[in-house]
């Protein structure tokens, strides 16, 4: 949470505690989580309300985070000028933000002149409104622009700082009284916020009097300002506002010198400087003290500089001031351990680098001012850089003697210069520093880098011909020496220049079209191919090369020139990384299996060479360490690919472990493993390993194949168990994958989804597995839709006996819809077919009670599918309580056990598992006469009674064992109480 | 300013300016020519003929004995030392270096001028036990002197005459406060108070290195007053003085360079090319004469720079339309054909006349390739790289059009011209090079 947004959470919980509304504790909430576009819509919204007290907390509410809006566009734009890049938000925008902001705090204020810290805020925005006005904080740079800032804007910046200086010590006074008779704790947050209130009164009362050149308003506003930091110093002197104070009223008597040549006030605001970093005080509050060492550093250099100087109104110099500026440095790197970071140290030195230039010590001087542009560079401080550029270049044009113009530091000058865009004296820094390097040492180390530098310079400025002259001295140079080497310091450096020239030569030829011109170029050309051909642009040749040979499937050949690619080369590592896939690309074409796997040997040889050649490579290099992965996941990809499984397996296991995300092969990786595991029968492994790579891997061939093959393996290992809890789980963790899997496939066919379905089924997931029959059913040729239909209605038969949270009736009536569907399918409305016809001819003859069907009937009814014996049930089941559908149902079963006898023989092995059915039937043909017989007394019911009893007795002779006891018990019972009614 | 105080300006910030600080540094040089520079810690012997001393190389002191002809420049006065009157002369030094030669009236701020002459009649000894921190010695009393003689030469050429007098004057004191075997001390007119003298001791130093020096200077202030006559005796003195194998080769070559600018000063321009020429020839006749390989290098490559000197003067008169550009197209081809091919700033200036005068004649292909080396070089002088610039730039539209002319596309060059000027801009804004650029 930023400082910005605590200070609206807390301000906003102030109106919070105020006024309690929801919405403004909501507000609040949103606020100081960041949300402050939520935050603004309901604050919006309390304004919209009726209750003025709660509007107007909606509108300080919005004023607020307005005010810590425009803080942080004032903030961006100032940072955007310091970097010299166009801002990102206006100079209006940030206005407006204030000025938006400014009534609406203003008006609670007037309301609620007892809340302090909306007081305070008021306060700190006009203050930093009117600063902004005013250009401060704007970069040196642009002091005219700030300077013409103060003109146009001091009237009413002028009436902003005196409103907040108001309102601060209206703070003050309030919060005195508050805290009177308590001791001052730094650690109290109201302390803390009493001294801010009373140190921003004393700055505000500064920046004032800064607003007003030299004259009255000057004078009385300065005094003032010192008075009250006079004040606030003598309170807080041990605590980090009093250096703050103290810094203040350096900053004021120094402008007081400089605007009314008041040389003793310049006097004290150095000493006041000089005091400050001698003794910047422990605060407990705050850790980092430096920003404020700096500064004091920074400004007491600057006040012995422009006493030494006579500057401004100060009029007479006084050279010997500078010898105070000259003690800073030491100073400074004592109190700072010279931290190169802080700005305001490295202004400091500047203005010591500038005392020493002007006492013509151009030796330290130049040390220093360099000292400050390593820094600044090193840590990206432009501004900083430029300045210290700005104040070498003019020395080093005076400086004679070769002593102090150290080839280097004259070569960092020419990179600053050359990354602010000032080619012109980039260049001649480079050259003096080419002039300078006059030791071998140096000119390996400056003078060559410098001819290149300026090559560089001319080439990007497109001044070609220049490049070339430059570049070609190297060339010259280079090419002289009998035991040059490509791979030295100067052969690198030799080798960029004759590769500049060679651009150089190629622009000037394709620019002027010249025959004579091309002639230059291609002689470079050949001159830089000869002489460097381990340097990157030439070894990109050999490299492409290899790349074109890829392309046009020579993998033998370009895995030859990929590892012939020299060290030097940058494509060096990317090269050695080709070489096992080129073999494993043969591998995988080859038909032939034994040369198949020989050429997975040799993927297995490169592999383990790349981790061999990685072992000995720089181990914080990228490419090296890519390299390493890349070996070793191609030698378990070769082990795999070689059916070593215990092998592969520790191999990938290693990997995988060793190697976090991204997969490189994008989850080849783990198929290594699946497969290893799959072969080494270890499915449970082989399934863990696939979860995890799904959540590893993205969707694609690897994790498709993978997929497939562990479900391949679940579904052949649950086939061969027993029914039972084991059998549907596994059929389940099969049916996820497949479903994962086939999520992944584009146009799934019939098979597939029946597949699927079937999974399913066995998982009894019915539902699911009705779905999937159905979709399958859609898709499927004619010939299969019945029996995909059939399957999905059974499904969903199995669905419907399963659910827990279905009323009776309404399985009735899912049942029915069921039913229908299979009379449907079954027997459709004018069937054609004459199997079809048949069958409803023989449906419809049992459905006649008074009919009785022929032998030949019940043969056919024999033949008919098993979906009629589910039909059966259904029709059992799902008929109303009357006695039509039952019955019919009732005549189909005990038909069916009647004329066949449940054995396992051929063709009727689907009757096996209507057995307990076929007694279920049996069972309900007795209740039945039973139920017929115990309906009346007359003789018809006796008759019904008597043909239940010879039945009972039947099943017990001449039909098999009864499928378990409670049946025996229940058919004894029956028979019984058909005894009893039965005539006698 | 004058040319002619241009460049003594130049040579005196040299000898005294440079590096105000710490140490004080020699720069000597071997018999076969190699210059060095290296601290010196203590100076054991120095006159006209030799010089030795205590010098600091890698940090380990060193003895050095040389021939005092060898001595580049040695810059005395440390500010870092015990001694006071080191420390002052280091003062001296720095103030003349900042240009604060007079000394300032109110606040009263001595200058240079007054530094120098305080040290240079000061005989104090200092309290016993403290003799190293406040004894001025007779050295520092004759390099003041020699400072405050170029101090007050300096003065002069920046507009108050009198100081030529009393730079003269100060010779003649040298002089005698430098003659051979003379006492330990001398009575001298000594400055006091309120512009007036009083008869003082002074030290005397015998033999002196800075003699033949002081006796340059003396010629050079003569040429300053307008004395012809005086200033040309002078000249020839010094030169004759030079010409001796112990002196140093430096002051031979200054003091020809010298006359022959004073000589050519208001002539037309071959008048001043043949001076220069002249200058040049002699000097490489008495290269020959010069006892080691130091000094032939630096009188042939003053007698190099005079000839081309000359060759730039022929320019001038061709831009002059005394001459066609023929004449000082010639000249430069000569030297790069004789002395340029020994001598790098000799053919650098060469090329950039033969440019130059190509140009003028409006090839640009073959002017263009001439400057190309001296522009890029970072060798040539700054104002022969402005000359440079300014032509390259033209010759970059010339040789532009060439190429369209020959059947291919010369827009590149045509649009480099820009960037040529743009440069002799950015790096010689007050030249007269760029003046014309635009």
């Amino acid at each position: 949470m930023t400082l910005r947004r605590i200070a609206v959470f807390l301000l906003l919980a102030q109106i919070a505690r105020a006024d309690t509304t929801e919405d403004l504790e909501f507000a609040t909430r949103l606020a100081g989580r960041g949300l402050e576009e939520m935050a603004f819509e309901i604050l919006d919204k309390l304004e919209k309300s009726s209750d003025p007290n709660a509007a107007r907390a909606g509108r300080y509410g919005k004023a607020a985070l307005q005010r810590g809006q425009a803080t942080a566009k004032r903030t961006r734009y100032l940072r955007d000028l310091e970097e010299g890049i166009p801002p990102r938000v206006t100079r209006e925008e940030v206005l407006a933000a204030y000025a938006d902001a400014k009534p609406k705090i203003e008006d609670f204020v007037a309301n609620r002149p007892d809340n302090i810290d909306a007081r305070f805020l008021l306060a700190a925005l006009l203050q930093e409104y009117a600063e902004f006005l005013t250009g401060k904080d704007y970069p040196e740079s642009m002091a005219a622009q700030r300077e013409q800032l103060v003109t146009d804007n001091s009237a009413e910046a002028d009436k902003l700082f005196q409103a907040a200086i108001g309102h601060y010590d209206e703070v003050v006074k309030r919060m005195s009284t508050a805290l009177q008779g308590k001791d001052p704790d730094l650690t109290d947050p109201s302390y803390q916020q009493l001294t801010q209130a009373q140190y921003q009164a004393a700055n505000a009362a500064l920046r004032l009097a800064l607003l007003h050149p030299k004259g009255p308003k000057f004078n009385f506003n300065s005094e003032a300002a010192i008075e009250k930091l006079d004040a606030f110093l003598g309170e807080h002197f041990e605590e980090l506002h009093g250096a703050f104070a103290m810094r203040d009223l350096g900053v004021i008597n120094f402008e007081r010198g400089v605007r009314l040549g008041q040389r003793d006030d310049m006097e004290t605001a150095a000493n006041y400087f000089k005091e400050l970093f001698t003794r910047v005080p422990e605060d407990p509050t705050v850790k980092d003290t430096s920003d404020v060492i700096g500064q004091a550093f920074y400004w007491y250099a600057r006040a012995c500089n422009a006493l030494a100087r006579g500057e401004g109104a100060l009029g007479k110099p006084q050279p010997a001031w500078f010898d105070s500026t000259f003690t800073v440095a030491a100073q400074l790197r004592e109190k700072l351990k010279i931290d190169s970071k802080n700005p305001w140290a490295l202004k400091a030195l500047l203005q010591v680098a500038d005392a020493y230039a002007a006492q013509n010590r151009l030796k330290d001087a130049v040390a220093v001012a360099g000292e400050v542009l390593a820094s600044a560079r090193t840590t990206g401080q432009r501004q900083i850089g430029r300045d210290a550029t700005d104040l070498l270049t003019p020395l080093v044009g005076r400086v004679a003697d070769a002593g102090v113009l150290d080839a280097s530091l004259l070569f960092e000058m020419g990179e600053a210069l050359s990354a602010q865009g000032r080619t012109a004296n980039a260049i001649a820094f480079y050259e003096k520093a080419v002039a300078s390097a006059t030791t071998d040492e140096d000119r390996l180390k400056v003078g060559y880098p410098g001819l290149v530098r300026i090559a560089r310079e001319y080439r990007k400025d497109r001044r070609n011909f220049a490049a070339a002259e430059v570049a070609g001295r190297v060339v010259a140079d280079y090419v002289k020496d009998a035991d040059r080497n490509e791979l030295s310091d100067f052969g690198g450096t030799a080798a960029d220049a004759c590769n500049l020239a060679r651009l150089a030569w190629k622009e000037i030829a394709d620019a002027t079209k010249r025959p004579q011109d091309d002639t230059e170029y291609k002689r470079v050309r050949d001159l830089f191919v000869k002489e460097f051909p381990g340097h990157p642009e030439n070894s990109d040749q050999a490299f492409a090369a290899a790349r074109e040979m890829l392309a046009k499937g020579q993998y033998d050949e370009a895995a030859g020139k990929l590892a012939d690619i020299p060290t030097s080369s940058r494509n060096y590592w990317q090269a050695q990384r080709m070489v096992p896939g080129c073999y494993r690309q043969l591998a995988i074409d080859e038909k032939d299996p034994a040369k198949s796997k020989a050429w997975h040997e040799k993927t297995l040889a490169a592999a383990q060479n790349l981790v061999a050649l990685a072992a000995k490579g720089a181990a914080d290099d990228p490419q090296v360490a890519s390299s390493r992965q890349t070996g070793d996941l191609f030698g378990a990809l070769s082990l795999a690919s070689l059916g070593r499984w215990p092998e592969a397996l520790a191999a990938i296991d290693a990997y995988l472990s060793r190697y976090g995300d991204p997969l490189i092969q994008r989850g080849a990786e783990f198929v290594v493993k699946i497969d290893a595991h799959l072969a080494l029968k270890q499915l449970p492994e082989a399934e863990a390993a696939l979860a995890a790579m799904l959540k590893r891997a993205p969707p694609g061939p690897p994790t498709r194949y993978a997929s497939y093959g562990v479900f391949k393996a679940l579904f052949e290992a649950y086939q061969k168990l027993e029914a039972g809890p084991e059998r549907v789980s596994m059929a389940g963790r099969a049916a996820a994958i497949l479903e994962g899997w086939l999520e992944t496939q584009k146009d799934v066919g019939w098979d597939l989804r029946y597949r699927l379905g079937q999974v399913l089924f066995d998982a009894q997931r019915w539902g699911d597995a009705a779905e999937a029959f159905e979709a399958a059913a859609g898709l499927a040729p004619d010939d299969r839709r019945q029996q995909l239909t059939l399957s999905a209605a059974e499904a969903k038969y199995q669905q419907s006996q399963t659910a827990t949270d279905v009323s009776a009736q309404d399985k009735v009536v899912m049942l029915a819809k069921v039913r229908d569907l299979f009379t449907d399918v079954l027997i459709p409305p004018d069937p054609k077919d004459p199997e079809k016809k048949e069958q409803l001819k023989v449906l419809h003859a049992l459905a006649n009670p008074a009919g009785y069907p022929t032998r030949e009937t019940f043969d056919r009814v024999k033949k008919m599918p098993r979906a009629i014996y589910v039909a059966a049930q259904i029709y059992a089941k799902s008929s109303p309580a009357g006695i039509d559908g039952r019955y019919l149902a009732i005549r189909l079963i005990t038909l069916l056990h009647e004329f066949t006898i449940p054995s396992p023989q051929p063709g009727k092995a689907h009757l096996d598992e209507f057995i307990p059915i076929w007694w279920d039937g049996a069972e309900l043909k007795l209740r039945t006469y039973l139920a017929i017989a115990q309906s009346g007394t007359g003789a018809k019911e006796k008759e019904q009674a008597g043909l239940g009893l010879g039945y009972a007795r039947k099943l017990s002779y001449e039909n098999p064992k009864m499928d378990g006891p409670q049946r025996v018990a229940a058919v004894a019972a029956l028979e019984a109480q058909l005894k009893t009614l039965a005539p006698k | 300013m004058r040319r002619f105080g241009t460049c003594t300006a130049v040579a005196l910030a040299a000898l005294l300016g440079g590096v105000a600080g710490a140490q004080e540094m020699l720069e000597y040089a071997e018999a076969d020519g190699t210059v060095k520079t290296a601290p010196v810690d203590r100076v054991n012997k120095e006159d006209e003929k030799d010089f030795s001393a205590r010098i600091l190389v890698g940090g380990r002191p060193r003895r050095l004995d040389i021939p005092s002809r060898r001595v580049v420049s040695f810059r005395r006065g440390d500010a870092d030392a015990e001694n006071q009157w080191s420390k002052r002369l280091a003062t001296g030094r720095r103030l003349f270096s900042t240009g604060q030669l007079a000394t300032q009236a109110t606040p009263p701020v001595p200058g240079a001028e007054e530094t120098f002459e305080k040290i240079s009649y000061s005989m104090e000894k200092g309290l016993p036990g403290e003799e190293a921190e406040y004894q001025a010695l007779p050295w520092h009393n004759e390099y003041a002197l020699f400072y405050l003689i170029e101090t007050r030469y300096q003065m002069g050429l920046q507009g108050d005459k009198t100081k030529f007098a009393q730079a003269l004057a100060s010779v003649e004191e040298f002089r005698a406060r430098s003659a051979k075997k003379p006492p330990a001390t001398i009575d001298w007119d000594v400055p006091a108070e309120k512009g007036t003298t009083r008869k003082a001791k002074v030290y005397c130093w015998g033999d002196s290195r800075l003699l033949p020096h002081v006796l340059l200077l003396e010629a050079r202030i003569l040429a300053a007053q307008g004395e012809k006559d005086k200033a040309l005796a002078a000249f020839d003195a010094v030169i004759e003085r030079a010409k001796k194998p112990e002196s140093p080769p430096t002051l031979l070559t200054e003091a020809f360079v010298a006359k022959a600018e004073f000589e050519a000063a208001g002539q037309p321009s071959e008048q001043q090319e043949g001076i220069f020429r002249a200058a040049g020839s002699t000097l490489s006749g008495l290269a020959r004469t010069q006892p080691d390989e130091y000094g032939k290098q630096v009188v042939t490559r003053a007698a190099n720079r005079s000839l081309l000197r000359g060759a730039d003067l022929l320019r001038e008169s061709a831009e002059q339309q005394k001459v066609t550009w023929d004449t000082p197209l010639a000249r430069y081809q000569q030297l790069q054909a004789g002395e340029g091919q020994k001598d790098p700033a000799v053919r650098l200036g060469a090329q950039a006349g033969i440019g130059a005068c190509l140009v003028e004649k409006g090839q640009g292909e073959t002017a263009y390739k001439a400057l190309l080396p001296v522009v890029v070089g970072g060798e040539a002088e700054p104002e022969r790289t402005a000359l440079s610039l300014y032509y390259i730039g033209r010759a970059a539209k010339l040789f532009g059009d060439e190429i369209d002319r020959q059947g291919g596309k010369g827009d590149m060059l045509r649009a480099e011209s820009e960037r040529w000027w743009s440069d002799l801009k950015a790096r010689y804004p007050t030249s007269r090079w760029a003046e014309k650029a635009k």
